[in-house]
């Protein structure tokens, strides 16, 4: 872990008005919805399950262009002129963008809550630690499929091809649904797996239930992308010369 | 003593082996000189460069920066570097930049902020550009701050690019008198550069590379030597008080040859620099002492003159 690069990678988001806009949107759509339901009388809030999932969103927003950005704007060989690693900077990458995409989640969720029941026992209440754990491994996981993403593709074309495979997705799941093509669903959810990937916390109750399928696809992911990342950054040449 | 850069049949090769921007590049620079490389565009100077750096890897061959390869942090940290290519992170301020590069050396907080106001200053960057966001650094401003950043943690190698670019002659000059003071602190300097009169003024040896190889390589006090052609400059009012007769007698005497002649001044195909203070020496004792006399071209120019060698060609 790199200070500077942590720091620079954080500073980073303060810098891109758009992106701080879209965040704000994300976080603030489900609100809108809840303060709609209640005008109308609904007492149903948006779950705190839904919140979580936003989590992803906040990554896509937040790392955009993770490495890619930085190659796309030149920075990196004076980057890499200095004592630093390769595998540093994509680790710092890597575990900045997952601190600020789960900070963001934690906000949203205590927003939500804040709202869903005001200042009352409900409220803690409804910060359960599996929660909190839940959104830092879904924002880990999904930064490490999008370092790997943006070690291959230029700029923010990480973030359009995780767009288009979820587009898709949706497609593939819509066969299924409308032209009765079997397996359309299960493929659709996989792939879902590997783009977003987690593990559901609250379905561990014994070491034993540690080697579970899903735990293991989700770290098998995380290791790949980062590896993978590694590798490619690292065979990566950078030169101010036209190659 | 062991060679500061050595670089032994360095190949680099781009597209497959498309493209061979070097080949078999040999070049040894000692310690504490300071080495100038010049050539064409395409000739493979930046790419060249980029390998000292460690951010192109060889095709075929070695390069190293005091004996050790240069992706090695222990050369990272001795390094500083200009790019020609100024891509800054824009939304830093300048000082920030400063600071996230202090920081990556690893230069401890207090040293930095001391160290990064003198040499902002050292560079005479304008203080009100200091907390201002790169993005609206001018040209000059961006090479200024360039400067400033390569030198921070006393680099024992400083690699330029095209350190003079887009800067004033203030500015020129500026550069020029800080490498004379890190060439005699001891520091190793490459300059890559397509200014010859920068060049000629701070370097040892100047390197003309073409094709990924190192044509020839030039002691710049050796150049001195070559032979060239000056200017001649008479303050008198009158045409007639220089005679064109006593001129052509006392060249000819010296073995020089005059080019051309338009009052005020003259054009004198010289051998060497003793040929033309001689001749100086002689026009004073004939009558036509000579108020201004400098070389018609920078020496380096001259050399690639007579060698029949276009460096930027």
């Amino acid at each position: 872990m790199n200070k500077s690069i942590a720091l620079m990678t954080i500073k980073q988001l303060w810098n891109r008005p758009v992106r701080l806009v879209l965040l704000a949107g994300f976080v603030g759509f489900p609100l809108l919805i809840d303060v709609m339901n209640r005008q109308m009388g609904f007492k149903d809030h948006t779950s705190s399950a839904m919140v979580i999932i936003n989590t992803s969103m906040f990554v896509l927003i937040i790392g955009a262009g993770i490495i890619g950005q930085d190659i796309s704007d030149g920075i990196l060989p004076l980057i890499f002129s200095r004592p630093i690693k390769r595998w540093q900077y994509i680790l710092t990458k890597w575990l900045a963008v997952a601190f600020m995409a789960s900070i963001v989640a934690f906000l949203n969720l205590f927003i939500h809550l804040l709202f869903a029941h005001g200042f009352t026992f409900e409220l803690v209440k409804g910060i359960m630690p599996f929660d909190l754990a839940q959104i830092v491994l879904l924002a880990m996981g999904t930064t490490s499929v999008m370092l790997l993403l943006s070690s291959l593709l230029p700029g923010a074309a990480d973030v359009g091809v995780i767009l288009l495979v979820c587009a898709a997705c949706f497609v593939i799941t819509i066969l299924q649904h409308f032209f009765h093509v079997p397996g359309m669903e299960d493929t659709a959810m996989n792939v879902f797996a590997i783009l977003f990937p987690s593990f559901d916390l609250g379905d561990i109750h014994s070491l034993r239930q540690l080697l579970s399928i899903e735990i293991g696809r989700y770290f098998a992911v995380v290791l790949v992308c980062l590896s993978g990342s590694v590798l490619l950054v690292n065979e990566k040449e950078f030169s101010y010369g036209s190659n | 003593m062991p060679p500061a850069i050595e670089a032994n049949k360095l190949t680099k090769e781009f597209r497959s082996g498309k493209v061979r921007a070097l080949d078999e590049l040999d070049l040894s620079i000692d310690k504490g000189e300071v080495f100038g490389i010049i050539g064409p565009n395409g000739a493979g100077k930046t790419t060249f460069m980029s390998c000292l750096l460690g951010l192109l890897y060889p095709t075929s061959g070695t390069i190293s920066i005091d004996g050790m390869p240069p992706d090695a942090m222990e050369v990272h940290r001795k390094i500083g570097y200009l790019p020609e290519r100024l891509d800054f992170i824009k939304w830093m301020t300048g000082k920030e930049q400063m600071n996230f590069h202090a920081d990556l050396l690893g230069v401890p907080p207090k040293m930095a902020a001391v160290e990064i106001e003198r040499l902002l200053k050292l560079v005479e960057l304008d203080q009100g550009a200091w907390f201002r966001k790169i993005k609206s650094y001018s040209r000059g401003m961006l090479q200024r701050i360039g400067m400033a950043q390569a030198l921070l943690g006393a680099p024992a190698f400083l690699f330029l690019d095209e350190p003079s670019s887009g800067l004033d002659p203030i500015g020129v000059r500026l550069f020029r008198n800080i490498l004379r003071d890190l060439k005699e602190s001891g520091v190793t300097i490459v300059i890559n550069s397509h200014q010859l009169d920068q060049l000629e003024k701070v370097c040892d040896r100047v390197a003309f590379i073409k094709g990924g190889k190192v044509q020839t390589i030039e002691n710049m006090n050796a150049i001195t030597m070559r032979e060239g052609t000056i200017v001649l400059r008479w303050m008198v009012d009158k045409e007639s008080d220089v005679s064109k007769e006593v001129l052509g007698k006392v060249v000819a005497a010296v073995g020089a040859e005059v080019q051309n002649f338009e009052f005020p001044q003259a054009l004198i195909k010289i051998s060497g620099d003793e040929m033309s203070t001689k001749l100086i020496h002689e026009l004073g004792l004939a009558g036509l002492p000579v108020a201004q006399a400098s070389p018609s071209a920078g020496r380096l120019e001259s050399f690639f003159d007579q060698e029949g060698v276009d460096p930027n060609e």
